[in-house]
């Protein structure tokens, strides 16, 4: 109801003041999300603005059938897309030889570090999932694919996750 | 395929990573300045303030450019001008895939390490020569519509980033120039 109240006064006013709102309302969290996509200061910060240029462009025709945090980082994940399809190369889908192997995490940073080493296409999968808790079938909508390749980019993405927290362990 | 469950030390772990990261002061600033160049928000304050602060602004920009540029110390052989232009040419189908094309370029170059400085500049504007001030307003005449700043090591370095510019694509040119820091 409080996203509803803020959009809204936004939509009647257009105001400097209830932008202000809205942003400081939803941006710290797009923030770390845009942090934790491109591992990167200057592209987070030019992926959240784009971002709110697209959101306020086309926040007339936002239905409400989604959270509006969903539908803003839907936003950011296609220019994140974007971005990528313009600089980098895709490594979608990867095979560890290690067979299950679950190491155990004793820091927050060990994760971080993991998350970060991960090849994009499952870092925004993993983000998605296990820090944000969307569904499959969310993730499929944000991403624009199918409910099985969110599947099966999870089952590599955690599996590429504990391969990189094993080698930590292992000191290497 | 089926995917495992995570541990309950993994989930643990994810619990505790933070959800939030403030952004910085800057950004929010420089996200109204964009919306409300593009008319999508209502620039604040009386009509007085909308003109002197941003003479204002340009002067403190003009300062902060003229001082930074002896700071950052940019190198007196590698320092290239691109500018952009626009005439009838120049169309646009989508403004907000524009906006993002060109938000993208300029990141890249940003993050690259040879972006100095850009900005765009407005249709509006005045010519002044020996048959007085005229003003510019024409939409098909062709006009200047920003310029870019890079330190460039090469020429061809410098033509590059002006080949991976959105405003090619859409019939805009761009010209690339050395110019001389004094």
């Amino acid at each position: 109801m409080k996203d509803q109240i803020l959009v809204s006064n936004f939509i009647k006013t257009r105001s400097e003041k209830s932008f202000q709102k809205l942003y400081r309302a939803k941006t710290p969290h797009i923030y770390q999300m845009a942090l934790r996509l491109s591992q990167d200061e200057a592209i987070a910060q030019e992926l959240v603005q784009q971002m709110w240029v697209v959101a306020i462009t086309k926040i007339e025709d936002f239905q409400w059938k989604s959270e509006l945090k969903t539908w803003l980082i839907g936003i950011l994940f296609n220019l994140y897309r974007t971005l990528r399809k313009r600089g980098e190369r895709l490594v979608e889908v990867e095979e560890y030889s290690s067979e299950s192997v679950q190491p155990t995490i004793s820091t927050k940073m060990d994760l971080e570090g993991a998350i970060s080493q991960l090849p994009p296409g499952y870092r925004q999968i993993l983000i998605l999932h296990d820090i944000e808790g969307y569904k499959h079938r969310e993730i499929a909508e944000i991403l624009d694919v199918s409910e099985g390749t969110s599947k099966s980019q999870l089952f590599h993405a955690r599996k590429a996750m504990r391969e990189y927290l094993k080698d930590d362990l292992n000191g290497n | 395929m089926e995917i495992d469950d995570l541990t309950p030390d993994e989930r643990n772990a994810f619990k505790s990573l933070s959800n939030e990261r403030t952004p910085p002061d800057l950004l929010e600033s420089e996200i109204i300045g964009q919306l409300t160049a593009r008319k999508l928000i209502k620039a604040k304050g009386k009509k007085w303030k909308r003109i002197v602060y941003p003479v204002a602004a340009t002067f403190i920009f003009l300062l902060g450019f003229l001082v930074g540029d002896v700071e950052r110390g940019i190198n007196k052989e590698e320092a290239y001008m691109l500018i952009l232009f626009e005439d009838e040419n120049f169309h646009v189908r989508n403004s907000t895939d524009a906006a993002i094309e060109y938000g993208l370029w300029n990141a890249k170059i940003n993050h690259s390490g040879i972006l100095m400085d850009g900005q765009e500049l407005w249709n509006e504007g005045y010519r002044i020569s020996t048959n007085g001030v005229e003003k510019l307003s024409s939409a098909h005449e062709s006009r200047i519509t920003g310029y870019f700043v890079l330190e460039a090591t090469t020429e061809e370095e410098a033509i590059a980033v002006a080949r991976e510019s959105p405003h090619v694509k859409y019939g805009g040119s761009i010209q690339v120039k050395r110019f001389r820091v004094r």
